[in-house]
């Protein structure tokens, strides 16, 4: 008796109408997702061309009718060479004026310097780099032009504190004084990457040289992730309001561990940049 | 074989709630064991949520990673400069290359005359290093030690923060010979009362080395008698030289001299 009992009902279950209508309601869900990725990826694509092509707008050489510019010299290797040197040391200067601390980054000669009222504190090697695809795609002078002035630093993350700031209660006696009470900074052993947000939209990411050590690249990850995933979910937020995402360019370099935890560490929160690509 | 699929089945009939809920699991586990046309059965069950999941990942991968690199490729690429001779030959070419190169020329000066000519300090906080420079040749380099960035909180809501003060400086007074006057906070610090103002248990002699150069606000630039503390951020805010090193900075930097720290 028990066994007939059982039978019938786990047969019913198998067929029964619910189980069909779950089928279509995973075909509209699966419908659905399609449409999204395929309207996402062209709103993400407009962002970065229409970024582009409003760069390039905003910044080109418009020279007055009385006096026209043969076009060719903007695609001329010595005017152009000498035209991002321009930009590079009046950015540089510019940055001297407020007593502050900045950045140079010389892509050309793959190097990144700390400067306090123009006067190069810190040097650094860059080992490598990678620059956004987009960022070829703007003109030659009009990205030279941009250059001109330094880059203000809007917001920055990184895997360690900008200050290592330890909180420590007044003890009640000489015995208490004597007591360890502080946690060590272990922020030196922690490896660095961190990420610099200009109010142009350029973002640059700076990555310690890369070792096989597993927190290291763990790390590494988790960094690279979260940025991934709050670029997304920023872009997301715009497409479901039928809007066009913001589009970021993006600055890849890698330094050694020790010049990344250095220029992080005295960069102030709205710090300059002078960038030459 | 023993059927346990069967008799679980029956088991499973059981009022009981706790069997209902792991009937699954355990007819799942012997299901397995029992034949391998059981097994995708399971997965055949199952396969609706791993597909469920494998398309969230997919999902996840396509917004996050996939689309953010793609889009980049649709952007062409701007045509690479070009060394036309015909341009060259043109009259105004020269011209602007001239000025041009005369701006850059113009501006590079101006900015290496910021470097300044006389002795300067280059203090570096995160390694604690201090670099001493004339001009652009360096004279000296070592440790230091530099800012603790503790913050202290007395018991009656009052707070330091020892961190050493970032940017250009300039030295204010140099002092031979100086004599500590201890603040509230090396008192509290160590749980002793504070003294009045002007109380003799607040000076000490010989703590702060042969020397001192001033930078304003209080901060220093003195010797230690913590020499093994040296390359370590353990100070109130001033910098810590070894008795040499500060010697030969004393010597070499006057009353108006730059300090840079970062």
């Amino acid at each position: 008796m028990e066994n007939t009992n059982i039978q019938p009902s786990i047969a019913e279950r198998q067929k029964s109408p619910p189980r069909k209508s779950l089928k279509w309601l995973f075909r509209l869900l699966f419908l659905f997702i399609a449409v999204f990725i395929l309207f996402y990826f062209i709103m993400s694509a407009m962002a970065t061309l229409r970024w582009v092509k409003n760069f390039n707008k905003e910044y080109t050489f418009e020279a007055p009718d009385s006096d026209p510019l043969d076009p060719r010299l903007f695609s001329d290797s010595a005017f152009i060479s000498l035209q991002k040197q321009l930009s590079f040391s009046q950015a540089r200067l510019d940055m001297a004026h407020p007593d502050s601390i900045g950045l140079s980054i010389n892509l050309a000669n793959s190097t990144m310097n700390l400067e306090i009222e123009g006067v190069t504190v810190h040097t650094t090697h860059i080992i490598s780099y990678r620059v956004s695809r987009s960022i070829y795609g703007l003109d030659h002078y009009a990205l030279a032009r941009m250059l001109s002035e330094p880059l203000l630093i809007s917001e920055s993350s990184a895997t360690i504190p900008k200050e290592p700031i330890m909180v420590k209660k007044a003890p009640k006696d000489t015995i208490e004084a004597t007591l360890p009470d502080i946690m060590p900074d272990t922020s030196t052993v922690v490896p660095v990457f961190f990420r610099l947000s200009f109010k142009n939209d350029f973002q640059l990411l700076v990555l310690q040289e890369e070792t096989i050590m597993s927190m290291q690249m763990r790390k590494r990850f988790v960094f690279l992730c979260r940025i991934r995933f709050a670029n997304a979910w920023k872009a997301i937020k715009d497409v479901i309001r039928f809007r066009v995402p913001t589009y970021s360019p993006e600055i890849r370099i890698i330094i050694p561990s020790s010049d990344a935890r250095i220029i992080y560490r005295a960069l102030p929160e709205n710090g300059m940049a002078a960038l030459m690509v | 074989m023993i059927d346990f699929y069967k008799h679980l089945r029956r088991i499973a009939d059981c009022p009981s709630k706790l069997y209902k809920n792991f009937r699954v699991i355990l007819l799942t586990f012997f299901t397995v064991n029992s034949s391998g046309i059981r097994l995708l059965r399971m997965l055949k069950a199952s396969g609706l949520m791993l597909g469920v999941f494998f398309a969230f990942i997919l999902l996840v991968v396509v917004i996050v990673v996939i689309v953010p690199d793609a889009r980049e490729m649709l952007v062409t690429r701007t045509p690479s400069l070009q060394n036309d001779p015909s341009l060259k030959i043109e009259p105004f070419y020269e011209r602007v290359i001239e000025s041009t190169d005369k701006a850059v020329q113009s501006r590079t000066r101006k900015y290496n005359s910021l470097t300044p000519n006389q002795q300067y300090l280059v203090v570096n906080t995160t390694a604690n290093h201090f670099f001493l420079y004339r001009g652009n040749t360096l004279i000296r380099q070592g440790f230091c030690s530099s800012g603790s960035y503790i913050q202290l909180k007395s018991n009656d809501d009052r707070e330091w923060f020892f961190k050493t003060p970032k940017g250009m400086h300039r030295i204010q007074g140099k002092i031979t010979s100086p004599v500590w006057r201890r603040p509230d906070w090396a008192f509290i610090e160590e749980g002793l009362p504070v003294p009045s103002y002007d109380h003799p248990s607040r000076y000490e002699a010989g703590v702060l080395g042969d020397y001192a150069l001033s930078l304003g606000d209080g901060y220093l630039i003195h010797g230690t008698i913590y020499k093994r503390m040296l390359g370590m951020p353990v100070t109130h805010g001033c910098i810590r030289l070894n008795d040499e090193d500060l010697e030969s900075i004393f010597k070499a930097l006057n009353v108006g001299s730059k300090v840079y720290i970062y």
